[in-house]
């Protein structure tokens, strides 16, 4: 069992039967728009949406690599701010209740509502720091709420044998409550991952006109000029770096587990 | 060196009580007055939810008494042993019976001789590598019991350990247990449900009442050691066990009542 590869996550058929579905789903999709002759700027055939990949690909790309940056750094955030306020939290019951609601404010306010006034307060020169912020705040989150159930889950009797061995506040951190939340935290960086993406597009959306070239202002501007194969190319291009996040994150997940926790155990059969 | 040895634990009108609904407070266990001898192996019954466990960890200072006190000969050399194995789930065999060296700052290759040779002692120096959930209850068991002993602890105190275990493996567990108490003469508080098994491991056997736990009987098993199956089977070992169970009957002393 555990000298499997950590890589394996899948198996043939959990890959197969779903490219399967979905190369029959293109194909009703390319019969139906040659069938019915739709027009291109209604709905392009999956073959014009793959040439208009290729074609503008690579311009396409250079503005992925701009909203992935911002997706990217606002994880990091997330990760580091979320997890290292939760420990915080962990150590003193009273910052937790004075500052716990608030961040529970920063979720629940939507993004949309709050994007043009981030963007007034940094200034519109500084377009990319409005967005890492608001993408930030998406992402934050789910980290920060996952990581204090897991700091608080640790084993009762642990705690009291940590106690009974006279370990310090630090080692029982380290030793016993960061390692006990650590499937917590992981799950909670699966959502937020996501979420950073998710973020990053909408504050761009927000934001956008003109002082951002990012993907979302690709698609804006690609609907706006009726360019509606180079618009699904660039959602295709948002799908795809949403699923490696995803992947890229569950294998994290599953490296780091697959030991002990009974969630990342590949079971027999 | 005086005649009268001082005794390893002794609690002196031991009291916890918890609050309840209103400005009363529920009792829990005691008051309770009573002295371990050093180098006794001696057990604690009762029914479920007297108080056992509440006593054992007074004993071991993860809770404060609400009034009476706890004395403990070498507070220090004091090791746990929980109902559930409590290891890290995360950790190898090797690294959760080595946390207690970890956590006195002590560096892995400085005492893993010892981590191995605790791990011998229990019969699972080929699983040092592997981790908790890949072992059997019992396994789980007896690192744990490994772990507790590393320390080589003047006083083990042991919180039903075997209850969660099958009767063969409790038997075994029971019997190297004893094996091992025999060899190195700590003091054992052990704290069972279980008539049977507190007669066949202990000196003496301590009866708690119901809610909240009184000491309703202190029965001596007067029996040498090594014991074994014959032990079981022994006019000795029934007369110790009806000697508990009829204590185990009395009617609760009031706590107006103190020695």
């Amino acid at each position: 069992m555990s000298n499997r590869s950590a890589f394996r996550i899948y198996s043939i058929d959990t890959l197969l039967i779903p490219m399967l579905v979905g190369g029959c789903v293109l194909g009703l999709w390319e019969f139906l728009v040659h069938i019915n002759d739709v027009p291109e700027f209604v709905l392009p055939s999956p073959t014009r949406i793959g040439a208009s990949l290729l074609e503008d690909g690579p311009s396409l790309l250079g503005s992925l690599g701009v909203t992935l940056k911002i997706t990217l750094a606002a994880f990091f955030l997330a990760l580091v701010g979320g997890v290292g306020l939760a420990v915080l939290f962990s150590q003193s019951r009273t910052l937790e209740m004075a500052l716990f609601p608030y961040a529970v404010i920063l979720q629940v306010t939507p993004v949309v509502a709050i994007a043009p006034l981030v963007l007034i307060w940094v200034g519109f020169d500084r377009a990319q720091l409005a967005l890492l912020i608001l993408a930030w705040i998406i992402a934050f989150f789910p980290i920060l709420s996952n990581t204090v159930l897991g700091l608080r889950s640790a084993d009762h009797n642990l705690r009291d044998l940590f106690q009974l061995y006279h370990a310090s506040r630090w080692q029982t951190l380290r030793h016993l409550l960061l390692p006990a939340a650590l499937p917590h935290i992981l799950s909670g960086m699966k959502v937020s991952g996501g979420l950073a993406l998710i973020g990053a597009i909408v504050a761009e959306f927000v934001a956008g006109s003109g002082t951002s070239s990012g993907l979302a202002w690709r698609i804006i501007e690609a609907g706006n000029r009726l360019q509606i194969p180079k618009m699904f190319a660039a959602l295709v291009l948002l799908s795809l770096t949403g699923i490696v996040i995803f992947f890229a994150l569950s294998m994290l997940e599953r490296v780091l587990l697959r030991r002990w926790h009974e969630s990342a155990v590949i079971r027999e059969g | 060196m005086s005649s009268v040895p001082t005794p390893a634990i002794s609690f002196d009108q031991l009291c916890k009580s918890y609050p309840a609904t209103g400005n009363r407070s529920q009792i829990a266990l005691g008051p309770l007055t009573g002295a371990i001898e050093q180098g006794s192996f001696v057990s604690l019954v009762g029914p479920s939810g007297c108080g056992k466990s509440t006593a054992l960890k007074l004993i071991a200072g993860l809770l404060t008494p609400s009034s009476g006190s706890v004395s403990l000969h070498a507070s220090d050399d004091l090791s746990y042993v929980f109902q559930d194995a409590t290891l890290m789930p995360w950790a190898s065999v090797f690294d959760n019976v080595y946390l207690p060296f970890k956590l006195a700052g002590a560096a892995r290759a400085t005492v893993e001789d010892k981590v191995m040779a605790s791990l011998e002692r229990v019969g699972l120096a080929d699983r040092a590598h592997a981790f908790p959930r890949e072992l059997s209850g019992g396994m789980k068991m007896r690192v744990s019991i490994a772990r507790a002993l590393i320390t080589e602890p003047k006083v083990l105190l042991m919180d039903e350990p075997f209850a969660a275990l099958d009767e063969f493996t409790r038997e075994k567990l029971d019997d190297d247990l004893l094996a091992l108490w025999h060899a190195q003469k700590w003091t054992v508080l052990f704290v069972t449900h279980s008539i049977y098994e507190s007669v066949y491991l202990s000196q003496r056997v301590m009866v708690l009442s119901q809610t909240p736990g009184r000491l309703i009987g202190d029965v001596v098993v007067d029996a040498p050691y090594p014991r074994d199956q014959a032990f079981r089977e022994s006019a000795a070992y029934f007369d110790a066990c009806r000697a508990v169970s009829t204590a185990m009957r009395m009617p609760a002393p009031s706590a107006e009542v103190s020695s």
